[in-house]
C-alpha cells in the first residue's frame, strides 16, 4: 500500500510544532499503513526503544518501508494510534505497587473503548504488547468495571473462567491429543533397540 | 439485558492481573473462590498482608490489612443451633465480604454464596496475601457458642489477644488457658472474671504488653500490691481502676529495690483526681522534678515525656513518674523506665 493510500490517524495538526513534525511509518499485520508523531511514540516503550535503535532521520521515515508490527491488526493499531496522539507528551505513569490501584478513564478513552469486547481484548493485549502503561492501565480498568455489581457467580460467566473441573477436563484431552506422538516415538524407540542401535538420536 | 463477557484468563498475565489489582477488592476476593487457576492468580498479584485478624462475637470476622490503610474483611453468620457449639469447619448461613480503604474513604460490601468455613477462609487468605503466621484474635460477647478446641486448632500461633467477657465465665477461663502465653500484646477486661477479680495466672504471663481494659464494665478494677508486683509484662496500662495511690507508693519502693526488672512503661488511670496525689505517689522517695521543657522520648509511647519526677532503682536506672489530671474525675499515673533500649534518640 502507497503512503498515499494509506489510513491516517485523526491528528490535531495545530497542536503540533513545525519543526517536531516527524512522523514516523507503521505497518498493521493486514497491510494498514500508519503515521504517527515521534511524540506520540514516547508512550508506547517499545516502539520508542525500537525507533530509538533504528535512528531514522525524516528522509529514512519516507523512504524506507513502513515499520511492521505482525501481531496487531489494522483496527486495533488505529485505536492505539489515536490514543497516543492524544495523551502524547503525557507523563507515564509509575506502578507504585498498590493495590487497589486507582485508575480514573477520561471522557476521551470511554469514547475510544465504546467497542465491543472482542476489540477491547484485542487492544489489551497490544497495549501490553506495546509496552503503553496507562492504556493498558483504562483498557483493564474497563475490563475490572466488568466486575461491578456481580456475585462470584455472575463473574464466572462475565469472565468466561472454567470450573476446575473444566480445567481438568481441557488438560487431559490436551494430553491425550499429545499421546499418538508420544506413542510414535515410543514405537520408534523399540524398533532401534530390536535393531540393535546403541543410540535413540 | 445482555451480559458482558470476555475472555480475561486469555489475556497475557500481566494485563489479566493488572486487571486484578485496579478491580474492588470484593470482587477480587469472589473472583479467587471460583477455582485454582483463580486462586493462583489472586496470589500472584503479590499483595502482602498484615496477619490475620478474627473478631470473635455472635459471628466470625477475619481480616487482613494492608499497609495500615486498607482492609479486607470476610464475616461469617452462623444458624443458631440448639445442641453443641460451631467448629471452624461449619458452614455458615451467610458470609458478607467489605473493604475499607481509609486513605481515600473507599468501602464497600456484598454478600455472597460460599460454603466455606472459617478454617478455610483462613487457609485461603493466607495463601493469597502471605500472612504471617500468627494471628490477632478479639473475643467477645456471645463466642461461647463456637468450639474451644477448634478455635484453638486453626489459630494455632496468636500473638496478640483481646478478651471481653463473651457472657460465659467458663469460657472466658477455656480462652486463656487454651491460648495462652501469648508473646506480643494480651488486653483483658476484668468483667471477663466473677467478682471482676483478675487471676493471677494472667499477670504472671511473661508477654510484651499487658492491657487491663474498662470497657465493657462499668466496674471499677481494684488492683492490689501483689498484682502490680506478679506483672511480668513489659508495658502494662490499666483502665478504670480504683484509687489505689498508696499501693503504687509502695510499688514504687519495691520496684527501686529490684522487683519488677523488666518493667519499661506502667500506666494506671483512676478515678478521684485529688491535687495532693502527686505527693502522695512519691512519698518517702527520692526524686528530682524535671523541668516540662525537657522533653524525652521513649520507645512505648509515641509522643515525648517532658518533664516529670526521676528517681532511680538501687542499681542506678533511671525511671520517670508522672502524675496527671485526664478530665474532672479521671486521673493517670505514668512511669516509664530509661532501661538503655527504651531511649529514643
Amino acid at each position: 500500500m502507497s503512503v498515499e493510500n494509506a489510513p491516517v490517524v485523526d491528528v490535531d495538526e495545530a497542536a503540533i510544532p513545525v519543526e517536531k513534525k516527524m512522523y514516523y511509518r507503521f505497518e498493521s499485520n493486514d497491510k494498514k499503513e500508519f503515521r504517527v508523531s515521534e511524540l506520540a511514540i514516547q508512550q508506547s516503550e517499545t516502539l520508542n526503544r525500537l525507533v530509538e535503535a533504528m535512528g531514522y532521520t525524516s528522509e529514512d521515515v519516507e523512504n524506507k518501508p513502513a515499520i511492521a508490527i505482525e501481531n496487531i491488526d489494522g483496527k486495533t493499531l488505529k485505536l492505539v494510534f489515536q490514543w497516543c496522539e492524544h495523551h502524547k507528551g503525557e507523563a507515564i505513569p509509575v506502578d507504585d505497587g498498590s493495590v487497589p490501584k486507582i485508575v480514573e478513564i477520561p471522557e476521551f478513552d470511554a469514547k475510544l473503548m465504546d467497542i465491543d469486547n472482542g476489540l477491547l481484548f484485542k487492544l489489551i493485549w497490544a497495549a501490553d504488547y506495546l509496552n503503553i502503561v496507562q492504556l493498558l492501565n483504562v483498557s483493564c480498568k474497563k475490563v475490572a468495571n466488568m466486575a461491578q455489581g456481580k456475585t462470584p457467580a455472575q463473574l464466572r460467566r462475565v469472565y468466561l473462567l472454567p470450573s476446575d473441573e473444566e480445567d481438568e477436563a481441557a488438560k487431559r484431552a490436551a494430553q491425550e491429543a499429545q499421546d499418538p506422538r508420544a506413542r510414535e516415538v515410543e514405537e520408534e524407540f523399540e524398533e532401534r533397540k530390536r535393531q540393535g542401535g546403541n543410540s535413540f538420536f | 439485558m445482555d451480559v458482558p463477557r470476555f475472555r480475561l484468563t486469555e489475556l497475557p498475565v500481566d494485563a489479566a492481573k493488572n486487571v486484578l489489582r485496579i478491580m474492588s477488592p470484593i470482587h477480587l476476593i469472589g473472583y479467587s473462590l471460583l477455582s485454582k487457576k483463580c486462586r493462583n492468580l489472586t496470589q500472584s498479584v503479590g499483595m502482602r498482608a498484615e496477619p490475620i485478624f478474627c473478631r470473635i462475637s455472635h459471628s466470625i470476622q477475619l481480616g487482613v490489612e494492608f499497609n495500615k490503610t486498607f482492609r479486607i474483611y470476610v464475616k461469617l453468620y452462623f444458624e443458631e443451633k440448639e445442641n453443641g457449639k460451631h467448629t471452624m469447619k461449619t458452614s455458615p448461613k451467610t458470609t458478607h465480604i467489605g473493604f475499607r480503604r481509609n486513605d481515600i474513604g473507599a468501602r464497600g460490601l456484598a454478600v455472597i454464596e460460599s460454603r466455606m468455613g472459617v478454617k478455610e477462609w483462613v487457609e485461603h487468605l493466607q495463601f493469597l496475601f502471605a500472612c504471617p503466621e500468627v494471628f490477632v484474635m478479639v473475643i467477645k460477647m456471645q463466642s461461647f457458642r463456637f468450639d474451644i478446641q477448634s478455635l484453638r486448632e486453626t489459630f494455632r500461633n496468636l500473638y496478640h489477644l483481646e478478651l471481653y467477657h463473651t457472657g460465659c465465665y467458663e469460657f472466658n477461663d477455656l480462652i486463656l488457658r487454651e491460648f495462652l502465653p501469648i508473646t506480643s500484646c494480651l488486653l483483658i477486661s476484668p468483667s471477663c472474671f466473677q467478682n471482676f477479680k483478675i487471676p493471677p495466672y494472667v499477670f504472671i504471663q511473661n508477654i510484651q504488653d499487658l492491657k487491663i481494659l474498662k470497657r465493657n464494665d462499668g466496674h471499677l478494677t481494684a488492683l492490689e500490691l501483689d498484682d502490680l508486683l506478679r506483672m511480668n509484662g513489659r508495658t502494662i496500662e490499666t483502665e478504670n481502676l480504683m484509687k489505689t495511690v498508696k499501693v503504687f507508693n509502695k510499688f514504687l519502693k519495691l520496684w527501686i529495690k529490684g522487683s519488677n526488672p523488666h518493667l519499661e512503661y506502667i500506666s494506671f488511670r483512676y478515678t478521684n483526681w485529688n491535687r495532693e496525689d502527686p505527693n502522695a505517689v512519691m512519698e518517702g522517695i527520692e526524686y528530682q522534678s524535671m523541668p516540662r521543657t525537657l522533653a524525652r522520648k521513649h520507645r512505648s509511647i509515641r509522643f515525648p515525656v517532658q518533664g516529670g519526677l526521676d528517681f532511680h532503682r538501687h542499681d542506678g536506672v533511671k525511671a520517670t513518674v508522672r502524675v496527671g489530671k485526664l478530665s474532672a474525675e479521671e486521673a493517670v499515673v505514668v512511669m516509664f523506665v530509661w532501661h538503655d533500649h527504651c531511649c529514643v534518640p
